[in-house]
């Protein structure tokens, strides 16, 4: 017989061999490592403002014997926002420079960042915005929450669905009644209606953070209904397996049985299906936060980012305002591949099937 | 119902100082489902001494898994519900024990290996972490512990490589290694009762043969009571030392192994035997007891039996015959029993009576 392969090795060389499934791997780490160094890649914070440099486009990065550098700018038509670059003023780019103070991940103090330029200069990749904030840090620190909320999300109602959709199809009967018309009628909640409702109930001096969980408690008190009703139906089947007998013969109580024996064995179903839906909180905190309901300014998400390229004027005239709509649908593109691509790997038939390979 | 004699259990001459370590007495587990209630164990009555083996014997529907799982108190529910009688594991009754009690008692005590060991292994786990499983939720021993006591497990059931095989996965084995790892799961905390639930029916002949085996030697070690249900005569010829013929939900011959062979009484355990192709005999059609088991929610009046029973008189559909003792430990339930007995007519169908002893 082969070597022993663990579902683990197995599942891994059926992932490998998906390109598109590991370029969504890649630029999720990329993504969600960004999000996390935000402090250290972003050049200024997400509020600083210069109001003289409103809509700049973004900046070219020239590079010389001395190395990369930036040009100054100067507004010279006012009125449809227009900038020139003026070749006496050079900028060097430098890297690691000292900044404003943070703490990396939350714990160690530090004050380094990637790269900076000297004042009176000031480097702005993706341009700026109305106020003159920075377009990259901006969507550098946005990237927290805009991402961060998927996972919250998805954290929150896989619980919840897990735990409900697991207790209903085991146990049946009543339990299994109960729950189920509660999830019918969660499911026909007209969602639309609810969140606008909900953004005239709210005070709007609400502070940021505390709207940031209640978009996720909301988007997942919402969406837990259809994975439970999925988690049950699995657990329906799988309670009738031997091997769940077999661990209750061994003396194994309910919620080992549960826990141990029927929930692993709809991981591969949960694992995609988490994949293929942390998109739908990632657009559903830009939908919030374009209705008004979402992350308030001056906080940057990517949603309230994008509220701000509403005019078909923004539009034509400073495209890059859009650069957040790209990475939302990078993110969601790559959270598909990444499903995609996992739902293959974690075909039950390639991890159990066969013997050895 | 009246099945009054069965109060007594069969098995009158063992030794009055050996204690029964399981006594069934009287089961009935029921199921109440939307077209009725089917009485899948009706009033069911056995002992089980230490070290020996019972064979429970029947086709399938007869009741005698849910014979096997209510002992374990694994009988789903709804809609299963044992709705009488006791089951005595060493003078405790499991069928009002706690289910903490009983949590205690499955794996620990009473022991249980399945038909399919295709299934009835968990696919995300290996072996060893399925051994352990058990060790570790009763003897309350150290991972480490747990683990070399698995592997000495898989040694025992003769699985060749035991370090290496605790770490596969069941996909990784064969079938008859994967009931070896079963069987290593169920012994791993030397249970006094193995209840075997047709544990070689999914397997070849050849691995049958090595299981039943396997099952002999560790029952000569470790001395534990095996429930061996099965539809295979041979099989019970080869392991059991008592017989319990299901049908219907009852038993409907009882006697120790060289008895039922011999002195055969019920004429469902001859149709059984009958059915059984002999070795060199050359036949058109295999034999078979004609019609099928009846629908369990609507069973027959009389005898369950009758409507496919060669002997079936008129009176069989009326009366509900009683389990009997006719010799010391043979117990039948058919209203012709005597006659058969005294050889006027013969349990096995299609032979017309010819003679052996009568009694």
């Amino acid at each position: 017989m082969a070597v022993a392969r663990s579902p683990w090795q197995i599942f891994w060389k059926e992932f490998r061999k998906s390109p598109t499934a590991l370029l969504g791997a890649f630029v999720l780490v990329v993504f969600y490592g960004s999000a996390l160094f935000a402090d250290f890649l972003a050049p200024y914070s997400m509020i600083e403002q210069n109001r003289d440099l409103g809509y700049l486009p973004p900046q070219r990065v020239r590079i010389a014997s001395g190395g990369p550098f930036v040009y100054g700018t100067s507004l010279v038509d006012p009125v449809r926002n227009r900038y020139a670059e003026d070749e006496t003023q050079r900028y060097p780019v430098r890297f690691f420079v000292r900044g404003r103070p943070y703490r990396i991940l939350g714990l160690v103090p530090s004050s380094v960042h990637l790269f900076g330029v000297a004042a009176p200069g000031s480097i702005h990749l993706v341009g700026t915005d109305q106020f003159g904030r920075d377009v990259l840090s901006r969507l550098l620190y946005g990237a927290r929450i805009s991402l961060s909320i998927g996972l919250l999300g998805i954290a929150i109602s896989f619980s919840i669905g897990i735990l409900v959709g697991g207790l209903s199809g085991y146990f049946g009967g009543w339990i299994d009644e109960g729950t189920m018309r509660v999830t019918e009628i969660l499911l026909s909640i007209p969602v639309l209606y609810l969140i606008v409702a909900l953004a005239a109930i709210l005070p709007p001096e609400m502070p940021s953070d505390r709207k940031y969980l209640l978009i996720v408690v909301i988007l997942s008190f919402i969406g837990w209904a259809t994975l439970a009703r999925i988690v049950r139906g699995l657990v329906l089947s799988l309670r009738e397996f031997e091997y769940v007998t077999a661990a209750k013969a061994l003396g194994a109580g309910t919620f080992r049985v549960l826990l141990r024996h029927i929930i692993p064995n709809t991981l591969s179903f949960l694992i995609v299906a988490a994949t293929v839906s942390v998109p739908g909180y990632i657009l559903g905190e830009v939908f919030l936060s374009f209705l008004g309901v979402g992350i308030q300014e001056p906080i940057a998400s990517w949603g309230n980012m994008l509220t701000a390229a509403q005019s078909v004027r923004v539009l034509m005239s400073f495209p890059w305002i859009l650069a957040p709509g790209y990475l939302i649908f990078l993110t969601v593109l790559a959270f598909n591949f990444l499903g995609d691509g996992l739902s293959d790997a974690l075909n039950p038939r390639k991890i159990q099937g066969g013997k050895g390979g | 119902m009246s099945e009054t004699r069965t109060e007594a259990g069969p098995r009158a001459g063992a030794p009055a100082s050996v204690q029964p370590v399981l006594e069934v007495r009287d089961l009935r587990t029921h199921f109440f489902t939307d077209d009725g209630v089917v009485k899948a164990v009706n009033g069911v009555s056995f002992q089980v001494f230490p070290g020996e083996t019972i064979g429970v014997v029947g086709e399938s529907g007869c009741g005698k898994s849910v014979t096997a799982l209510s002992i374990l108190r694994l009988i789903p529910s709804p809609p299963g519900k044992i709705v009488g009688g006791q089951i005595l594991y060493k003078g405790k009754d499991l069928v009002t024990a706690s289910e903490p009690e009983m949590r205690k008692i499955r794996g620990n005590d009473i022991s249980m290996i399945f038909q399919e060991p295709m299934t009835s292994l968990n696919p995300v786990y290996t072996c060893g972490d399925q051994i352990m499983e058990a060790i570790r939720l009763h003897q309350g021993v150290s991972k480490r512990e747990a683990r070399s006591r698995a592997i000495e497990m898989l040694k025992l059931v003769g699985i060749p490589l035991p370090e290496q095989r605790v770490d596969e996965y069941p996909h990784q084995l064969s079938g008859g290694m994967r009931q070896r790892v079963m069987i290593a799961m169920a012994l791993s905390c030397h249970p006094s009762v193995l209840i075997a639930d047709e544990p070689t029916t999914a397997l070849d002949v050849t691995i049958q043969a090595q299981i039943l085996e396997l099952l002999e030697r560790l029952q000569a070690e470790l001395g534990m009571a095996i429930i061996m249900i099965t539809h295979d005569l041979g099989v019970v010829a080869e392991v059991a030392d008592h017989v319990a013929v299901m049908y219907g939900g009852q038993i409907q011959e009882y006697a120790d192994v060289q008895t039922l062979f011999d002195r055969t009484t019920h004429p469902y355990t001859g149709g059984l035997l009958a059915s059984i192709p002999k070795l060199g005999e050359s036949v058109e059609r295999l034999r078979v007891i004609p019609g099928a088991v009846p629908n369990p929610v609507d069973f027959p009046p009389g005898c369950t039996y009758h409507p496919r029973c060669h002997l079936a008189i008129d009176e069989c559909a009326k009366v509900e015959p009683e389990l009997l003792e006719y010799d010391p430990g043979h117990l039948v339930r058919c209203l012709r029993a005597n006659e058969v007995r005294s050889g006027r007519v013969s349990p096995f169908p299609g032979r017309v009576a010819e003679q052996s002893e009568a009694s």
